[in-house]
């Protein structure tokens, strides 16, 4: 009776491990991957609006009129950053803890755009407490939307992680006892060989080649879904958070570049200090820009990792100038070259960024839907190979009591 | 100082693309083999391609031949790339209509590249009507102005590379006004009644109304847009719009049948050459800007030759050679510096304001933001409906 028990044993265990893991990649491939694209999504898209509204919030300081172009940017970037929420919630799913982080975003957003509004009307009426209505806004970004983002991404990466791993034990159990299955049915075809004087009982060989079969099952799958969400991870994700980290470098030296204009009462070590941070973020970003070119591995990743490193280089270049300009007192000069080629450079560089982006988003989504499809089928055909190996055993082991009669 | 914002990344081995589909190979697993491979698709023929464009959108000789010696299609027939150019695009309806007919319904599609005006590049791209850009194969991608990289349909030009752009203002023949034109408002005049010319594009027309009322078309809502038709129907109902005109507009001012009208403004720059004294203005409220672009209709079967025309064409040399003659707003950076140092009337158009806009005046363009797919719809029908009934 022992074969009939091993053969129950790998059907329970793999169909188990093959329903686990087919469940973690489906958690992978609809709710922590693309959960984890959309809070990069929206946190660019934040970033991208406060950018924006700084550069607006500059412009009017100078002229007085509503800069109409960079206020459609905040509105669109924002708007696309309260939609970004509204999909990553969903995605996660009601009970995921990283809705708690998320719910704080959503508020925080709101006391955002609530604080961009009143600088920006104080601005618009020459108010004094314009620039501090903008700095309340900047700080929203700094200290609540930021480390709330930064968690719930934390949250979804284990996640993610979890999904990565889920079933694998049971899949390595299963493995383990198919294994020694095979083995035994070897050794009784062997004894039946030597007691029966015959050489093949050929229903107990087709049921080793049906386990046969659920051991090729079983390690292809955890082997490709390991391969492509470790390509995921390392490859697509990894590269998704690189980008991230220059476009929140860029972001913030846009805005660093604003405010060191706007804020007229700040005194010239403050305005040092800005710059010196500027030149910080930028050195960084350099780095950042040079890991995006390196990593490309395909003709079309390559072009836009060059497009990159060109758009950054102009972008570095107007924001040299800008400081140059401002460090020797010619605030005017400065602050066109903000409005003008600096702002123009900086949607350039952005939008690189983002044409990165998609191709990193590309290749991360390929590798969870590999591993989905890998898994896809597992559970059913174990189930239907151990079915049919277990019969077999059952007619094979009646055929030698019938030989013994 | 701003901390900048950081998503906590995490490091550890990684195998890249490559070697996961060598791993895959080595075993067998070709299933898979899409994970590792190049993601650009196969991008067909590279020596010849079928363009669609709008008439008078090219250099040309005195004789229209936009295949004449030392222009921009012999250059890229010197390149080994030939063209079969079809300046046959008249508007975005009935010249959308062919792009349907003959580069979009049928497998391979009749064109390679097509050039709608931007609102309808968005319907082609959400539609799924349009290749990716073969970016690899235009290092020049780069020298796209980034005023046109930021549209929401669209962002980064992945899909469509602008051609040219323009602005959407008034024309007016002084002698005849009497009086400088400066607002769209001008255009309801009594006193012009029956001479003033209204663009055939819905977008532009009501767009303009639009800011004459106070709305902004690049937010627009479908309300505001229906009060700026509303305010054209009652014109046309009145006898105050002569016609209703794409680039007609241009013999209608030069013969003196038209006062006054909503106009192109590379299109009055080229009846300037012939009638100086005519006036383009960008109204008080501001003007609408728009731009045509090149779009690879899905299924072309000649994308790596897209891509080496749209890369030869965004060399801002080439840009700057149709520049001069086209004299709409190049999309390509460097083509200002080309003309300033090209000598004579070249080196004047560098000044031009109304091919380089500046800040402030840029700040009064508007592009048409769009509404909902059947709201639009519904205006345009309307719009079509108040054009054949005038």
């Amino acid at each position: 009776m022992l074969l009939p028990i091993l053969v129950a044993l790998v059907a329970v265990t793999s169909v188990t491990g093959g329903f686990l893991v087919q469940d973690a990649a489906r958690s992978s491939t609809n709710s922590s991957g693309p959960s984890l694209i959309g809070l990069q999504d929206m946190f660019a898209s934040v970033a991208e609006a406060n950018a924006a509204a700084t550069a607006a919030h500059l412009a009017t300081a100078v002229s007085g009129q509503e800069d109409r172009v960079n206020r459609n940017l905040y509105l669109d970037a924002l708007g696309r950053a309260n939609d970004q929420v509204a999909l990553v919630a969903a995605d996660l799913g009601p009970d995921d803890p990283a809705q708690a982080p998320l719910r704080r975003v959503a508020r925080s957003l709101a006391a955002y755009s609530g604080d961009v509004e009143a600088a920006r009307l104080a601005n618009l009426n020459g108010l004094p407490e314009a620039d501090d209505r903008l700095g309340q806004a900047l700080s929203v970004v700094e200290f609540d939307i930021g480390p709330a983002v930064a968690e719930a991404t934390t949250l979804t990466r284990d996640r993610f992680d979890r999904d990565a791993d889920q079933g694998r034990l049971v899949v390595l159990v299963a493995i383990a006892v198919t294994v020694v299955t095979i083995l035994a049915m070897i050794g009784m075809q062997y004894g039946l060989a030597l007691r029966t004087r015959r050489l093949l009982n050929p229903f107990l060989v087709l049921a080793t080649l049906a386990m046969i079969a659920v051991l090729a099952v079983l390690v292809r799958g955890e082997w490709v879904r390991t391969t492509a969400i470790d390509d995921a991870r390392f490859g697509g994700l990894n590269a998704i958070v690189n980008t991230a980290e220059l476009q929140s470098r860029t972001f913030t030296i846009q805005s660093e570049l604003a405010l060191a204009l706007v804020d007229d009462g700040s005194s010239s070590t403050a305005r040092r200090e800005r710059f010196d941070t500027i030149e910080q973020l930028a050195l960084e970003a350099d780095s950042l820009v040079e890991f995006s070119v390196a990593d490309a591995d395909s003709a079309r990743e390559r072009a836009a990792g060059e497009a990159l490193r060109v758009r950054w280089d102009r972008y570095r270049s107007d924001v040299d100038a800008v400081v140059t300009a401002a460090s020797a007192g010619n605030a005017t000069e400065a602050t066109a070259l903000v409005r003008g080629p600096g702002l123009s450079s900086f949607n350039g560089v952005n939008t690189a960024i983002e044409s990165v982006l998609s191709d990193n988003r590309t290749q991360f989504i390929d590798g969870v839907e590999v591993a989905d499809s890998a898994v896809e089928l597992n559970p059913w055909l174990c189930l239907l190979l151990s079915v049919a190996a277990g019969l077999l055993v059952l007619v094979g082991i009646q055929r030698r009591l019938g030989d013994y009669r | 100082m701003t901390a900048p914002l950081i998503i906590p990344g995490r490091g550890g081995p990684r195998m890249s693309r490559r070697g996961f589909l060598a791993a895959m190979g080595a075993v067998g697993l070709s299933a898979c083999s899409d994970l590792g491979a190049d993601r650009s698709p196969d991008l067909g023929g590279d020596s010849s391609l079928r363009v669609l464009n709008w008439p008078d959108y090219i250099d040309a000789d005195d004789d229209g031949d936009v295949y004449y010696s030392g222009g921009t299609l012999d250059g890229l027939v010197a390149e080994g790339l030939t063209v079969d150019y079809v300046a046959g695009y008249e508007d975005n309806v009935g010249g959308f209509q062919i792009v349907l007919d003959e580069a979009v319904d049928v497998s391979p599609p009749g064109f390679d590249i097509v050039v709608p005006t931007n609102w309808r590049a968005a319907q082609m791209i959400a539609n799924g009507w349009a290749e990716p850009l073969p970016i690899e194969l235009i290092p020049n991608h780069v020298n796209i102005d980034p005023a046109f990289l930021t549209n929401a349909w669209d962002r980064g030009c992945r899909y469509q590379m602008p051609w040219q752009a323009g602005i959407t203002g008034i024309a007016y023949d002084p002698a005849l006004t009497e009086r400088p034109l400066t607002s769209v408002n001008d255009l309801f005049d009594p006193a012009f009644a029956g001479r003033v010319g209204f663009i055939g594009e819905m977008r532009e027309a009501v767009g303009l109304v639009m800011l004459a009322n106070g709305d902004d078309p690049s937010r627009p809502t479908r309300s505001a847009a229906e009060a700026g038709l509303d305010r054209i129907v009652e014109a046309a109902g009145t006898g105050q719009v002569g016609a209703f005109t794409f680039n007609e507009f241009a013999p209608l001012l030069a013969e003196g049948r038209l006062v006054a009208a909503m106009a192109w403004s590379g299109d009055v720059a080229l009846l300037q050459n012939e009638r100086p004294d005519i006036e383009f203005v960008i109204p008080d409220e501001g003007a609408i800007q728009w731009f045509d672009t090149m779009v690879i209709p899905a299924g072309s079967a000649n994308i790596a030759a897209a891509g080496r025309f749209m890369d030869y064409v965004y060399d801002p040399a080439n840009a700057a050679r149709i520049t001069e003659w086209v004299q709409y707003i190049s999309p390509v950076m460097g083509v200002r510096q080309v003309l300033a140092g090209s000598g004579g009337d070249a080196t004047a158009l560098a000044d031009n304001p109304v091919l380089f806009p500046d800040d402030e005046t840029r700040n009064r363009l508007f592009t048409w933001g769009g509404l909902p797919e059947a709201d639009e719809q519904a205006l345009d029908d309307a719009y079509a409906a108040l054009i054949e009934q005038s």
